[in-house]
This record gives structure tokens, sequence and C-alpha cells, in this order.
């Protein structure tokens, strides 16, 4: 799906992406904290790559049980090229408290910068579900 | 209705800061309106979380710099009633150990009783020293 950054529309895909992973068997706590990294995932979008203002997303949800995966692809200003997920929690002035949120969560994170300018950033993210 | 609303209440012990909704990049302002008059003016913090149904990074980003403002000048951000899932994520993100965490503010208070009264025994001499 593809949308633009509106706080309001973010949080409209946050709480499905979350509602499906409820649909598929995972607990309440688990499927908020897949909801909350794509909300993450959103939010570095809206920071980053438009400057804190408003633009184009495209998200792709693939479930393969047990995993689920989200994808996250931005058109603005990529993500410097030393981009990583950070291991510790970072410091209060820090903007990546974002990655680092997602880095605890999910159990896979990729980064991809794209070498166009305008061709922004993607980020996969896969959650392996704890089903019953 | 509000996505998040944030109301202070003044007690003799702490300022109690009550979040009710969510948390995230279209309600962070808020957050941060009503946080920060009450950060570092010499009071300790409650915030009571228990209407709180989500909270993002950056809102995580603020408790944490308003725990060590706060820590500072000496005094507390204390967290109190937060559900299942918001508890799982001050832990994911190793806020817990920073931020107590209590049941209900009525806990959170009776720590800042317990902590604001001096031990039984102890002896101040004229310099202040306690013994």
């Amino acid at each position: 799906m593809r949308f633009n950054t509106d706080p309001p529309v973010m949080r409209a895909v946050r709480r499905l992406a979350a509602s499906a992973c409820r649909d598929e068997g995972a607990s309440e706590i688990e499927a908020g904290l897949v909801g909350m990294s794509l909300g993450e995932a959103l939010a570095n979008a809206c920071l980053h790559a438009y400057n804190n203002g408003i633009g184009p997303v495209t998200v792709d949800v693939e479930y393969l049980r047990p995993r689920m995966i989200l994808s996250v692809h931005n058109h603005g200003s990529p993500v410097p090229d030393t981009t990583t997920v950070p291991d510790a929690q970072p410091d209060q002035e820090s903007r990546d408290w974002g990655l680092y949120v997602i880095g605890r969560v999910m159990d896979e994170v990729e980064i991809e910068r794209s070498p166009h300018s305008d061709h922004g950033t993607l980020i996969r993210m896969t959650k392996y579900l704890t089903l019953p | 209705m509000d996505i998040l609303s944030c109301h202070v209440e003044v007690v003799p012990e702490a300022d109690i800061l009550r979040i009710r909704g969510e948390v995230d990049t279209g309600t962070l302002s808020s957050l941060r309106d009503s946080l920060q008059p009450i950060i570092g003016n010499g009071r300790h913090v409650i915030v009571d979380v228990s209407e709180l149904r989500y909270i993002d990074g950056g809102g995580l980003r603020m408790l944490s710099a308003a725990q060590q403002r706060s820590e500072a000048r000496g005094m507390q951000v204390l967290v109190a009633g937060p559900s299942p899932f918001v508890r799982r994520v001050l832990q994911i993100v190793s806020l817990d150990g920073a931020l107590p965490i209590f049941g209900t503010v009525a806990e959170a208070l009776e720590h800042l009783r317990r902590i604001a009264v001096p031990a039984p025994h102890s002896y101040r001499d004229q310099d202040g020293q306690a013994s």
C-alpha cells in the first residue's frame, strides 16, 4: 500500500499491522510490538526522509507463517550510508531511538539505502511470531 | 475524542502527570508541552500511564530525558500503572531500570513518603553530618 506520512494515517496503518498479527494468533503484546516497529519505521521516514514533513511511503506486509515481514520504502532523502541499528540505548539527543526500538523488537532488520538522492531508504523487518 | 490527553495534578509529594491515549508522532508535542514545565522544578514527578495505550520511541526518549534531568536535581521520575504492553516496551528499551515502576499512583506516592522520612535512629551533628 502507498500513502503519505500523515500522523493519523500512520497511526491507522500501525494499528492495522498489529491487528494482522493478532488475527494470526500472536499475543496482544507481541502484536502491539510489531505494530510499534512499523510505526517507528514510518516515523523515521517522516523525520529523516521528509525532514519531519509529509511524503509518500510504500508499505508491504508479507506473512510466511510464522514470519511477519514488513517493508517500508520512502522516496525522500536516503539515510547516511553509515546508518546501522543501534545495539545500546541512544543518548537523549539522538534521532536513532526509532531504529533502536525496531532492533530490540524485530528478529531481523535490513536497511537498504538507495544510491539515488530521491529514492530514499528501504527498511525490511521480520518478526517470527510466537504462535499457540 | 483526543488521541492523547495529559493532565497534571499537584500533591504534596509530587507532580502527577496523567497520560491517557496514545503517544506517537502526531501527539508527541502534547506530551512535551505537559512534561517540560514540571521537569526540573525541584519536585518528583509521577507519570500515571494506567490509561496509556501506546507510546513510541519519541515518547520513550522524552521520558528518558526527563528522568535524567530530574535525577541531576536529586529528584525522581516514577512510572505508575503500566499495562502489560507498556511495561514490556519499557523493558525492551531498558528503561525499566532507570525509571522506577509501580503498580499504582498510590504505591508510587508511598515510595516517595518512605524515602522522604529520615531513618529513625540517624543523628545529625552540628555540621549536618549523618552518623
